[in-house]
């Protein structure tokens, strides 16, 4: 499973999910970090990105647990399972 | 009904009637008299300390003295009649009033017990007769806590063991605190009730002595560590032109003085933990130095970098050779923060091989990791003040620097595990309800110790309301409230069926808990405007007291309850740790342990248990750049075995019942019962449990 950490307000968050379109990819789960999301901020300590979500987001944890911060591998990263 | 006269008439004729009483009856009083049997007392009693109105109390005085009568009793105690008051209340159904009737001791069986035996529930305690003093005052202030300053919900949730409340005895001070030698280096030693103002220090043994007795007094007012920051770094300018014998006669005071005033206090040791950086931190490079006089000395804390440096390398050679019997300092606790600029300070390696050295040693340093732009001050068992940016900012002028939790208040979470009996929604709503009841026993807190600290100058926190640099010396508004948790591995255990080591689906619903206590925990914040945080509670007693609770109340607990159940040496793993027997490798332990530990912003350790082995210093100093590197752990403690011999004097690895030397039976052991080093002598039965089961770490030798 790959994991795409977001919030709300995010400007980059916003703009990789309008570049993407997420719901046609299998496996890609969007985890929208906020007040009431325990499951997100758990997965986002299992990947050891919690200090790193203060600095940047979005983040995504790709199936084999590489971490991506900058919106246009994330993008890129997406696009190719797309296909 | 009868006007408020016409009662004071039927008082008057009443008291008259008393007064011509034959009754042949002493009263053993509180006030050490024996005084003559006088009903009115009651009645006094009844209407100053409760709203009874003066009928009821009239008659009960009556009834109460018919009962003595039809008795024959010739001598009764004070405390007795009270009883017999009480009983009266009940039969009437006003129980209210009976609680604000209630008298508050302990009974003759249990103040025997205390004064002949040690305390078991905190191995910090030593016995004796002051001691004795302090925990029987502890035990009615506990009384008087659960019955006036909680609420009954909260005091009962705290007796049934669904919450636990810290230091209840103490429940007319703080928690802990963190501060600045600044404060005393530019002030002075001016406390509130002192018969002598000292001006600030000239040199650097006065310093010490105000350090020393300052944190006395601050023992007195919290109930827990005490903790200081950047010590090396704050002594350094009163070091300049010292000679290394004069530096290292200096190191030796500070630590032996700290170490021993458990026994010059008569009660709890100070908790002491003096934070120490080999580099300078970087908050604190450009700010003007204080020096000797409390005169600024036209430097700034970056041009004492040697000098510093000289005083902490020299404080762990005081660490490495121990006490006179060669056995580990208990305290201070040395915590030495390890930063990004700790790396790119020269002399690092030596230094890290040097403090690594004394850890697996004597087990003393704690390596308290600073990842990215994080500053903390760190004390107490694992407990952190993470600097925020208005922190920053008072760093410019130090001795602002001050930070105190006000209370601790712990979930025991395997219990709920049984009352949620596997359904996920419902463990979550309780678990969320427990939080909420922390955060009210919090508030009742806050509201009686803002109480006393009204009372000023004149109040029994005096100290607390000093304000040299025109604020309080308990900053209210910089507090935070501790909410913390026991057994979460048994949580998981019960809940999933396997413990948090043992899959990884266990250990992402470990941190699910610990995410949701978490957000539960600053959402009530923000409701409350106070701020809630998590902490990994060290639970010396709790863990025992919790699983003692849970095996009595639900049988479930039996099946993940660790521990020894046929001699009842039994306990919940500490807060978010992972089972202390499972036999994990040192690495996969700090990294699977610290991945929990950014959810928990007020402090988390790691152990690594040693038993008998003496790592080399050089892996060991591999093993804490590793740490550092590659894991989310916030810090780490290696504790190794001792066992000294009380006759011949002489210390030894590992845990031995009789001396390797000697042969002597009269021994002492000694590790870290949970964030300290002490006796094991002195554990309670659950940490005798826990040490059995822990398993021993073989790092590289």
């Amino acid at each position: 499973m790959t994991y795409l950490f977001t919030k709300q307000g995010c400007v980059k968050c916003d703009w990789v999910k309008e570049q993407v379109d997420l719901k046609s990819i299998s496996d890609v789960q969007v985890m929208q970090l906020d007040s009431e999301n325990s499951e997100a901020l758990a997965l986002l300590a299992y990947y050891e990105c919690v200090a790193l979500s203060e600095k940047k987001l979005p983040i995504l944890v790709s199936d084999d647990s590489r971490i991506i911060t900058s919106v246009g591998d994330i993008k890129n990263y997406l696009v190719s399972r797309d296909s | 009904m009868a006007s408020v006269t016409e009662l004071k008439e039927f008082r008057k004729e009443n008291t008259r009637r008393h007064e011509t009483t034959d009754m042949a009856l002493f009263v053993r009083t509180s006030s050490e008299a024996m005084d003559g049997w006088d009903p009115s007392r009651i009645v006094d009693a009844l209407l100053r300390e409760t709203y009874i109105d003066e009928g009821t109390a009239e008659d009960i005085s009556l009834e109460v003295e018919n009962d003595i009568k039809r008795s024959g009793i010739k001598v009764i105690t004070a405390p007795l009649v009270r009883e017999m008051v009480n009983a009266k209340l009940l039969e009437r159904g006003l129980e209210s009033v009976r609680r604000l009737h209630t008298r508050l001791g302990s009974p003759l069986y249990d103040v025997d017990q205390l004064i002949t035996r040690p305390n078991k529930e905190n191995a910090n305690v030593p016995h004796g007769p002051e001691a004795t003093n302090l925990t029987l005052a502890e035990n009615i202030k506990k009384e008087y806590a659960l019955l006036t300053v909680f609420d009954q919900t909260v005091g009962d949730a705290h007796m049934r063991g669904d919450i636990h409340l810290h230091d209840l005895g103490f429940v007319d001070r703080p928690y802990c605190s963190g501060q600045s030698l600044e404060y005393i280096k530019k002030f002075g030693l001016n406390l509130p009730n002192s018969l002598a103002m000292a001006r600030p220090a000239k040199h650097p043994e006065v310093l010490l002595a105000h350090m020393v007795k300052f944190a006395a007094a601050l023992q007195s007012h919290f109930a827990g560590a005490i903790g200081w920051d950047a010590v090396n770094l704050f002594f350094a300018p009163y070091l300049r032109g010292l000679s290394e014998t004069e530096i290292r006669q200096l190191a030796q005071m500070l630590i032996f003085e700290f170490s021993q005033q458990a026994v010059a206090r008569g009660g709890q040791a100070i908790f002491t933990d003096i934070n120490l950086y080999w580099e300078i931190p970087r908050h604190f490079e450009n700010v003007p130095a204080i020096g000797p006089g409390g005169e600024f000395t036209g430097l700034t804390y970056a041009d004492y970098l040697p000098e510093a440096q000289q005083f902490v390398w020299t404080l762990f050679d005081v660490y490495r050779e121990g006490d006179g019997a060669g056995r580990p300092f208990f305290f201070p606790k040395p915590l030495v923060h390890i930063t990004e600029k700790f790396f790119s300070t020269p002399g690092h390696e030596k230094f890290l091989r040097h403090i690594c050295d004394i850890a697996s040693e004597k087990g003393n340093t704690y390596f308290v990791f600073d990842r990215g732009e994080t500053a903390k001050i760190s004390e107490c068992c694992r407990l952190s003040f993470k600097l925020e940016k208005s922190d920053l900012e008072d760093a410019k002028q130090p001795w602002k620097m001050r930070y105190s939790a006000l209370q601790n208040v712990t979930v025991n979470l395997p219990r709920i595990a049984y009352e949620a009996k596997g359904d996920d929604s419902k463990l979550f709503s309780i678990l969320t309800e427990r939080i909420c009841l922390s955060a009210q026993a919090h508030l009742e807190k806050k509201r009686f110790i803002e109480r006393l600290l009204a009372l000023g100058q004149t109040g029994p926190l005096a100290l607390l309301t000093m304000d040299r640099d025109g604020e309080s010396y308990l900053r209210m508004r910089r507090v935070t409230y501790l909410i913390g948790m026991v057994g979460l591995n048994e949580m998981v255990q019960f809940h999933t069926g396997e413990e948090l080591h043992e899959s990884d689906e266990a250990l992402k619903f470990g941190l699910k808990v610990i995410a949701h206590m978490n957000l539960t925990s600053s959402r009530l914040g923000r409701q409350y405007n106070m701020r809630f945080v998590l902490e990994q509670t060290p639970a010396e007693s709790t863990a025992y007291r919790f699983a003692k609770l849970d095996m009595k109340q639900f049988r479930e607990a039996e099946s993940v309850v660790k521990g020894n159940l046929k001699t009842e040496e039994i306990y919940y793993t500490n807060s978010t740790l992972f089972n202390v027997s499972a036999p994990m490798d040192a690495i996969s332990r700090v990294k699977r342990e610290g991945l929990f530990h950014p959810l928990i912003e007020a402090g988390s350790l790691t152990h690594i248990w040693l038993g008998e082995t003496r790592p080399d210093p050089d892996s060991l100093a591999n093993f804490v750049r590793k740490i550092f590197r590659n894991t989310q752990n916030d810090q780490v403690a290696f504790s190794p075995e001792l066992t000294t011999c009380v006759s011949c004097g002489r210390t030894m690895r590992g845990l031995h019942d009789s001396c390797q030397y000697c042969d002597s039976k009269e021994v002492e052991q000694i590790t870290r019962i949970t964030g300290y080093f002490t006796k094991v002598s002195s554990w309670n039965k659950g940490k005798r449990g826990e040490l059995k089961d822990r398993h021993r770490n073989r790092l590289v030798e």
